[in-house]
C-alpha cells in the first residue's frame, strides 16, 4: 500500500503526532485540555469528521485524512459530510428512514443528519469513497453539536473502518464454501474413475471377457479388493465429514431392534462365511423398540459386525445380543479374537485408529468403521462402550434409550432434534452470529445470502422453517415469500420474518417483534389459493374451533372468505384498523388476514400487534396490490422491519411454533 | 427373457464402456450411449428405449434437468429412467424419486449383477 495520501504522508503524520507528544512533557499536569483534545483527535484510528449545522466540512482529522486521501485542505469548506458515501447508499438509507418515520426524507445529506438531528442516537454501517474512488466499509456514528441554546450549530461524524472484519468473515465464508466445494468434487472425481476400474476389475475377474488364467484371476482380484476398499474408504470419509459438519439427515422412526439387528446380521452372513466365522443372535434377544434412523442404525451394526469378524480367528462364532438395562436397550457384539490392547482403549474410537495398522489394513479395513460408529450413536442420543469378554475376545456394545424415554426425551428437547433451517440472510455477520447460534440450539442451520439462493436451496432440502431478512437484495423478501410460498413443498413451512439486532444489550426492553408470515398474495386474490392456505393453516387445531381474523376493506372478499371458511373455522370479518385491534383485544386468534392498502400509514404498526396473550405473533397472511409503486413497497418494508428483534427471540419462537405443530414430515412416526 | 433396449446417458467414455460391457453379459439386453443430456434427450425421441440410464452429474445439462426435458416431450415422457449416481443417501433417494425417477443404481456398481438390476427397475413399470 502506497504511503502517501493525498498529499498528506505518514512522515507528516509522525512529525505532527511527535509534536504533539514533544509538547506534553514540557508543560505541567494537569495538562491543557486543549493539547490532549489534540492528540486524541490526531492519533484516533477512526475517521473523525465534523461539519457546520449545513454539513459543510470544518474539521478533518488525520484518521480521516488515510483512510479516505483527502487532505484536510482538499475538504474543509469545500465538501459536505455525503460527498464522501456513494449516493445509491444515500438513496436507499433515505428511503428506509422514510418508510420508518413516515416522512420524506431526502436523499444526500438529510439521510446521514435526520436521526441525530432528532436526537436519536444513530450507528450504522455506510461506506465511504475513498479520493481514488475506491470505498471501504465503515461503522458510522453521528452526533449533533449543539450551543447552548441548544440550537445543531453542527454534526461530529466518527467512522470506524470495518473492512478488515468484512473481509475476514468474506474469508470465512469462502473457506466453508470451498471445504464444502473440496468435498463433492473429490466425491464426484474419485468415484468417476473408481467405477471405471472397480467395473472392469470386477468383469475381468467374473470370466466376462473370458476365462482367466489362475495366477491372473489372484492378481485381478487383489486389485478389485482394493478398488472395493477405496469405494469403502471414500464412503466413510464422506460419511464422517456429513455428520461432523451436521449435514447428515437422521430420519427418525420408531424402530424395533430385534429385527432389525438379525436383518443386519443376514446382510453380513456372507462376509462372515468369506472369513470362516459364523455369526448368530442370542438366543436371549427379546423385542424392544427404540427411536432411530434405520439405515444409520445398521450402518453402525454393520461396522461392529464386520470389526467382530475381521478380528475373530477363523472357525470362532460372533455373537450378537439384544436386552434391556432399564429403560436402555443394548444391543452388543462379542467376538473371539484377541481383544483390545491396553495402550489403544483410549483412542479406539479416534479416526484411522487402527490397533495393528498393517493386520488392520490386510483385513481391508479403513480405520474409521468405530469412529463412524460413534458419530452415529451420539446423533441417536446413546452410547457406545467396550470390553473385555470373559475367557477372551471383546464385547462392543451400543445402549440407546427406548421408545418411552426416547419420547419423554424428545417432548421435553423437541428442537434439539437437529430440525433443518434455512436462514435468508444478505448480511454475513449477521449471518454468521445467528447461524452459529442456532446450531448451537441444535438446529441444522442453512444460510442463503440472497434470494436466488434461498430458493435453490429450498428446492434441495426439506426445511422445518424458513427465516427471512426482508432487506435481501436482488428481489427484496417480500418478493422471496411469495416466491418460496408458490412451491408446493414448502406450503406448509414455517416461515418467519425478522430483522435481527445483534446486540444482546436490547434484549430485555423489546417484546418479540417476528413476524410468521404464512402467505403473502397479490391482489385480486386468488381466492381458492387462499382458502387451501388457511385450510392448511387450521388444520390439526384439535378439538377448539380455529379462529381467523379477517381485515379488508373489500366487502366482497370479506364476504367470500368467510363463507369458504365458515364450515371448519370461526371468521371474524372487520373493514378497519380500530376494528381488528377491538377484535385482537378481545379473542384469540389462530390466523390473521391483512390487506396491507388498508393498513397504511399508521395502520401498519397492527402487523406488530398481531399477537397472541403469551406475545407469540399470529400466523399471518398478507393481501397486497401487485406491483405496489415503490415508495409503498419501501413503506410496508419499513413497517415489518421497524422493530428489530434479538436472536433470543428468534429461537424461542422457533422452538415455540415448532414444538406446537408436529413435527416435520421426516420425524412424523415420533409425533 | 424379453429384448430390451436401453439408453445410457454418461460424460465419462470409460463408464459407459464399463456400463455396456456388463449389460451384454445378457444378450438380451441391447445398449446404447450417450456423452451429454442433449445427445441422450435426441436419442430418447428417436430410438424409443425400453429404460434409460442416466448420470446425475454432468457438465452442462445435468441428469435432473435431462429428466426434466425427457418428461416434457410426450415422445419420451412414458420411458423409465433410473439415475446413477455416486452413493445415495435415504433422502437424496426420495428426491430423486420425487423428481420420477423409476430408481437409482449407486456407483461404482457391481458389473456382473447389473444386467438383473436394470432388469428389476423395469418390472414396476412394465406392470403398470
Amino acid at each position: 500500500m502506497s504511503k502517501t495520501f493525498g498529499g498528506s504522508t505518514i512522515a507528516d503524520y509522525e512529525a505532527r503526532t511527535s509534536e504533539v507528544a514533544a509538547d506534553m512533557p514540557r508543560k505541567a499536569a494537569p495538562l491543557p485540555t486543549e493539547i490532549l483534545q489534540k492528540a486524541i483527535l490526531n492519533s484516533a484510528d477512526f475517521a473523525i469528521i465534523a461539519t457546520d449545522a449545513k454539513g459543510i466540512i470544518q474539521l478533518f482529522n488525520i484518521g480521516a485524512e488515510r483512510m479516505l486521501g483527502y487532505a484536510a485542505s482538499e475538504v474543509v469548506n469545500k465538501k459536505t459530510a455525503d460527498d464522501l458515501h456513494d449516493p445509491q447508499q444515500l438513496i436507499t438509507r433515505a428511503k428506509a428512514l422514510s418508510a420508518e418515520f413516515a416522512t420524506t426524507i431526502a436523499p444526500g445529506l438529510d439521510a446521514l443528519t435526520f436521526k441525530p438531528s432528532r436526537g436519536i442516537e444513530d450507528t450504522h454501517q455506510l461506506d465511504y469513497v475513498r479520493k481514488d474512488g475506491s470505498r471501504f466499509p465503515a461503522d458510522v456514528t453521528i452526533t449533533a453539536l449543539r450551543n447552548d441554546q441548544d440550537e445543531i450549530i453542527g454534526y461530529l461524524k466518527i467512522g470506524i473502518d470495518k473492512s478488515a472484519q468484512v473481509a475476514m468473515i468474506a474469508a470465512d465464508k469462502e473457506k466453508r464454501r470451498l471445504k464444502d466445494e473440496f468435498v463433492a468434487t473429490v466425491s464426484h472425481e474419485l468415484r468417476t474413475p473408481l467405477t471405471s476400474i472397480a467395473g472392469a476389475l470386477g468383469l475381468l475377474i467374473g470370466n466376462a471377457a473370458g476365462k482367466l488364467p489362475e495366477a491372473a484371476a489372484r492378481l485381478f482380484t487383489i486389485a478389485y479388493t482394493n478398488s472395493q476398499r477405496l469405494v469403502r474408504l471414500l464412503n466413510d470419509i464422506l460419511d464422517i465429514e456429513k455428520m461432523e459438519s451436521g449435514k447428515a439427515i437422521f430420519e427418525f422412526k420408531r424402530i424395533e431392534v430385534r429385527s432389525l439387528v438379525e436383518q443386519t446380521i443376514e446382510a453380513n452372513r456372507g462376509f462372515a462365511e468369506g472369513c470362516n466365522v459364523r455369526i448368530r443372535l442370542d438366543a436371549a434377544a427379546a423385542a424392544f423398540d427404540v427411536r432411530a434412523d434405520a439405515d444409520r442404525l445398521v450402518q453402525a451394526i454393520t461396522n461392529l459386525l464386520s470389526n467382530a469378524i475381521k478380528f475373530s480367528p477363523p472357525g470362532e462364532e460372533v455373537v450378537v445380543a439384544v436386552e434391556t438395562r432399564g429403560d436402555t436397550v443394548r444391543i452388543s457384539v462379542r467376538d473371539h479374537g484377541h481383544g483390545v490392547p491396553d495402550e489403544f482403549k483410549p483412542h479406539i474410537f479416534e479416526k484411522f485408529a487402527q490397533a495393528d495398522g498393517t493386520d488392520a489394513r490386510r483385513k481391508g479395513g479403513t480405520g474409521l468403521g468405530l469412529s463412524i460408529v460413534k458419530q452415529i450413536v451420539d446423533r441417536l442420543d446413546g452410547a457406545v462402550g467396550f470390553e473385555e469378554a470373559p475367557g477372551g475376545g471383546a464385547i462392543f456394545h451400543v445402549d440407546l434409550p427406548n421408545w418411552a424415554r426416547a419420547i419423554r426425551a424428545q417432548s421435553r428437547l423437541i428442537m434439539k432434534a437437529q430440525l433443518p433451517v434455512l436462514l435468508c440472510e444478505d448480511n454475513p455477520e449477521a449471518a454468521i452470529v445467528l447461524v452459529d447460534r442456532l446450531r448451537q440450539e441444535g438446529f441444522l442451520a442453512d444460510v442463503a445470502l440472497t434470494a436466488n439462493e434461498a430458493v435453490t436451496r429450498v428446492a434441495a432440502t426439506p426445511y422445518a422453517a424458513i427465516l427471512v431478512d426482508l432487506q435481501l437484495p436482488e428481489g427484496d423478501g417480500i418478493d422471496l415469500i411469495k416466491q418460496l410460498r408458490a412451491q408446493p413443498q414448502i406450503y406448509n413451512t414455517l416461515l418467519v420474518v425478522l430483522s435481527v439486532d445483534l446486540d444482546p444489550a436490547h434484549d430485555k426492553e423489546r417484546p418479540s417483534t417476528l413476524l410468521n408470515i404464512v402467505d403473502w398474495l397479490d391482489t385480486p386474490i386468488d381466492v381458492a389459493r387462499l382458502v387451501r392456505v388457511l385450510d392448511r393453516q387450521i388444520a390439526g387445531n384439535g378439538n377448539t374451533r380455529p379462529r381467523i381474523l379477517h381485515v379488508d376493506s373489500n366487502p366482497e372478499l370479506l364476504r367470500v372468505v368467510a363463507e369458504a371458511l365458515g364450515a371448519k373455522a370461526e371468521v371474524m370479518s372487520v373493514d378497519s384498523i380500530d376494528k381488528a385491534r377491538r377484535a385482537l383485544a378481545a379473542n384469540r386468534f389462530d390466523v390473521a388476514v391483512l390487506d396491507v392498502a388498508l393498513a397504511a400509514g399508521s395502520g401498519f404498526d397492527l402487523l406488530h400487534e398481531l399477537r397472541n396473550s403469551e406475545g407469540d405473533a399470529i400466523p399471518l397472511v398478507v393481501f397486497s396490490p401487485p406491483d405496489a409503486n415503490p415508495v409503498f413497497a419501501a413503506q410496508v418494508r419499513g413497517a415489518l422491519i421497524k422493530s428489530r428483534t434479538s436472536i433470543d427471540n428468534v429461537i424461542a419462537t422457533l422452538r415455540k411454533r415448532l414444538a406446537g405443530d408436529s413435527l416435520p414430515s421426516n420425524d412424523k412416526d415420533a409425533a | 427373457m424379453s429384448s430390451c433396449r436401453v439408453l445410457h446417458i454418461d460424460d465419462d467414455l470409460d463408464i459407459r464402456d464399463v456400463v455396456e460391457a456388463s449389460l451384454g453379459l445378457d444378450s438380451e439386453i441391447v445398449v446404447r450411449g450417450c456423452n451429454s443430456g442433449a445427445d441422450g434427450l435426441a436419442a430418447a425421441a428417436e430410438w424409443r428405449p425400453d429404460l434409460i440410464l442416466l448420470d446425475v452429474m454432468m457438465p452442462v445439462m445435468d441428469g435432473p434437468t435431462t429428466l426434466k426435458h425427457l418428461q416434457q416431450n410426450p415422445q419420451t415422457a412414458d420411458i423409465p429412467v433410473v439415475f446413477m449416481t455416486a452413493r445415495v443417501q435415504t433422502q437424496e433417494l426420495a428426491h430423486f424419486k420425487s423428481l420420477g425417477a423409476a430408481g437409482v443404481i449407486s456407483k461404482p456398481f457391481d458389473p456382473m449383477t447389473l444386467a438383473a438390476l436394470v432388469r428389476s427397475q423395469m418390472q414396476p413399470a412394465n406392470a403398470g
